[in-house]
């Protein structure tokens, strides 16, 4: 297949298969209703998958809509450089949001081995049909939504390698839903944007030398 | 806005991440949450977070929590001491910081190392730093070793002037001055 990859999590309920791998116990699902969702509870693991169909670049992209949360229990989210399989295991890049605006709703995590730590705290509303993205160029990792950037760039260099995804918590209780995923490389030719990953880099090494 | 350098607390499980103690967490002051940016190292992490005056007031007051001051004043002969003391009592190797230093170049040397640290977990065969600061290359673990080699070749940092005999403290010295050059380092406005 050929990149940008896409899901529009339409079919049959049930967990995603074929061109997408599943990270830990609880699956990313289609809900037979034309949305994602996840499988089931996980207090600690949540749930993810990422596209196994195509081979991603370092620098790559995810995006997803987000649909529905529930405040520091059901998050959506997309996910970069995701690799491995197993609670112990996974890896990824993962922007995750339950909708609240409160800070800590919003969060930028990388996973190794399973072991998440939060990068980043937002506080940033969600509503249905807004998008999340999440980049990761070089040590570069950038959210936004509806493309504009959460905050600058995190420098974080733990992840190198893998391939963009799904990421997702059902802590307890509701399901989170969500639509549209797209993954794909980012383009080689930088644009001078002032919002994107690249430049953010640069002009921070420029006004600190 | 200010930068710290605080505990890490958190089990590493979804919801109950790694993050920095009290930023992280929702007791007060922090009970409506604060944005921040995080650069974990070890059981120690540097954030950048927008505090309040009363926030900042109770990070200072904590005695696990080292408040950093302006990026742009020097550390100073007077503070010296102190900086290398509180970044050595953290496991970060810090006598090669010098009067003449600034908070920003030392920030940035600090995170670089960090940065250099999470290249070998990604590569999984992670440098632990508490411990092994004063073994030399020769006396690490060859995987390590390889591991903390191919971490700076991903980076592009300059490793020839590691050898066999060089210490661990002074590998991520030598490799880690080369953020403070303006290698991307980009944790808020560092």
């Amino acid at each position: 297949m050929a990149l940008p990859a896409t899901e529009n999590f339409a079919g049959a309920a049930g967990a995603l298969g074929g061109s997408w791998t599943q990270q830990v116990t609880q699956t990313i699902n289609k809900n037979g209703s034309g949305l994602g969702t996840t499988s089931g509870a996980d207090a600690t693991n949540g749930a993810s998958c990422y596209w196994n169909a195509d081979t991603f670049s370092a620098a790559q992209y995810a995006k997803i809509k987000f649909q529905s949360g529930a405040a520091s229990s059901a998050y959506c989210g997309c996910s970069v450089r995701a690799t491995d399989t197993g609670t112990t295991a996974a890896d990824r890049y993962a922007l995750l949001a339950t909708g609240s605006g409160t800070s800590g709703q919003t969060q930028l995590i990388v996973t190794v081995n399973g072991a998440a730590t939060t990068l980043a705290n937002y506080a940033q509303a969600w509503s249905a049909g807004d998008e999340m993205y999440i980049e990761a160029r070089a040590s570069s990792i950038l959210a936004k939504r509806n493309g504009t950037a959460l905050g600058a760039a995190i420098t974080n260099s733990t992840l190198t390698a893998g391939s963009a995804g799904i990421a997702a918590a059902q802590v307890a209780g509701t399901a989170p839903t969500f639509d549209d995923w797209e993954g794909g490389n980012l383009p080689r030719a930088y644009v001078f944007d002032k919002g994107s990953a690249f430049n953010r880099g640069a002009v921070f090494a420029g006004a600190l030398r | 806005m200010s930068f710290y350098v605080v505990p890490i607390i958190g089990t590493g499980k979804f919801p109950d991440t790694f993050r920095p103690k009290y930023l992280g967490d929702t007791a007060v002051p922090f009970q409506d949450g604060i944005p921040y940016d995080f650069c974990p190292l070890d059981d120690t992490g540097v954030v950048y977070a927008q505090t309040s005056v009363v926030q900042d007031a109770f990070l200072a007051a904590q005695p696990d929590v080292q408040v950093i001051p302006p990026l742009d004043e020097q550390v100073g002969a007077g503070r010296l001491n102190t900086v290398r003391n509180r970044l050595e009592a953290l496991n970060i190797p810090a006598q090669w910081v010098t009067a003449s230093h600034t908070f920003r170049n030392v920030m940035r040397v600090v995170v670089g190392m960090a940065q250099l640290i999470h290249v070998t977990e990604g590569l999984g065969n992670k440098l632990r730093v508490p411990g092994n600061l004063d073994l030399r290359m020769n006396q690490i673990p060859a995987d390590k070793r390889a591991t903390l080699q191919q971490g700076a070749d991903i980076l592009g940092l300059d490793r020839s002037g590691v050898t066999a005999i060089t210490t661990v403290r002074e590998v991520l010295r030598i490799l880690g001055e080369q953020f403070m050059a303006g290698r991307g380092v980009s944790l808020g406005d560092l």
